[in-house]
């Protein structure tokens, strides 16, 4: 057991006067700052280009999607959200997806599926306030996926900046070629081709 | 729905359902199941720069008996299934729920044996909410979606919800 002497109050303090005009001056203070809270409905937040908003599929000009349903980002998606079902078609890219769906249920906004993708085709939108009574209206089919690459553009701006590192540089590599000075330190395990999804990241990975 | 009356003041007139759905959803009472990290979210919604209680629900205390609406913040496991049913049987009628983020709506990242895939297969989801976790925008973004609920009258407490889809992404 531990006895705790408690310390014996002056008058003053007895009248609890003195902390009471503390408390008041702290209060009439506080009146005249700033007000911290931000309207939500009427005043909504400004999302910058590097928020992770939803994930969605970027279009072109024709109308299409960019993607080439190669699965990468069915693969990395860490809760599988997103399934898709390729077909084929007579574009240049000759495949396509018939059905891309991703569970915004399931989205964690990690951004994986942006960073994996070749083709710059499915990026992180500003779309961050869903809610709903059903969960079969988060389902996003192709139908709601697409979005104009104008719209997209911040994001398409962001990602190219923030990825240019990773990314191999074909004038640098040409002088590199010319000038025969191979100074690359692999990090990789020599000898072994790396995966499809990293040789995107040149040869330094 | 009316306001009626002059100079001396006025009445609320109206159908007995629609002035209880009209007081119901500006003081939904919020019990905090705060399971995770979406519960660190749900606490700055209540604080200042969010402010909740712009909406008539800032009284947020840990009182089943007290409250209308179920805000489940987190992941729910298996484990904690039964105190969560248990929570929502002690709250009064009627009551709402709101599953906030994709663990508490889907099970989320965690695909596994321990983790309850989705509220909802425990008790009746009025609201679900993407983001994981939500910002606090999107939990009043939902809390504003549910008074819109509250005054059609098809939450479940009402007993005319839409029609749910069972066995999505489970």
């Amino acid at each position: 057991m531990v006895l705790v002497k408690q310390r014996k109050l002056s008058l003053g303090e007895r009248f609890y006067f003195k902390t009471v005009l503390v408390g008041l001056a702290y209060t009439i203070k506080n009146m005249f700052k700033k007000k911290v809270t931000r309207m939500y409905p009427e005043q909504k937040l400004d999302p910058k280009p590097s928020f992770h908003g939803v994930p969605v599929l970027v279009q072109d000009k024709d109308g299409n999607a960019k993607c080439v349903a190669c699965g990468l980002c069915e693969f990395v998606c860490p809760p599988i959200a997103i399934s898709i079902t390729a077909t084929e078609t007579d574009r240049r890219i000759e495949r396509t997806p018939k059905v891309f769906e991703i569970d915004m249920l399931r989205c964690i906004e990690c951004g994986y599926c942006e960073e994996v993708c070749p083709e710059e085709a499915i990026v992180m939108s500003q779309e961050y306030e869903l809610t709903g009574d059903s969960r079969a209206d988060f389902r996003w089919g192709l139908d709601k996926l697409l979005v104009p690459e104008s719209k997209l553009k911040p994001r398409l701006d962001y990602i190219r900046k923030m990825y240019h590192r990773f990314r191999a540089d074909p004038k640098k590599e040409a002088t590199a070629a010319s000038v025969t000075t191979p100074t690359k330190t692999s990090i990789g395990v020599p000898g072994i081709k790396p995966h499809a999804a990293l040789r995107r990241y040149g040869d330094n990975y | 729905m009316a306001f009626e009356g002059g100079e001396d003041g006025f009445a609320v007139t109206g159908p007995l359902d629609q002035l209880l759905a009209w007081a119901r959803k500006n003081s939904l009472w919020p019990m905090p199941l705060g399971l995770s990290c979406c519960a660190i979210e749900m606490m700055s919604t209540i604080g200042p720069r969010f402010d909740i209680s712009r909406f008539g629900a800032e009284v947020a205390r840990f009182s089943p008996r007290q409250s209308d609406v179920m805000i489940v913040a987190g992941t729910l496991t298996w484990k904690m299934a039964s105190v969560a049913r248990r929570i929502y049987d002690q709250m009064p009628n009627p009551k709402y729920v709101i599953s906030m983020g994709v663990c508490a709506s889907s099970g989320g990242l965690y695909r596994n044996y321990a983790v309850v895939p989705g509220v909802d297969r425990l008790i009746p989801v009025d609201v679900y909410t993407m983001g994981c976790p939500p910002r606090p925008d999107t939990l009043l973004n939902a809390l504003l979606t549910l008074q819109k609920k509250i005054d059609k009258g098809n939450t479940h407490a009402s007993g005319n919800p839409r029609p749910a889809v069972v066995g999505l992404g489970g």
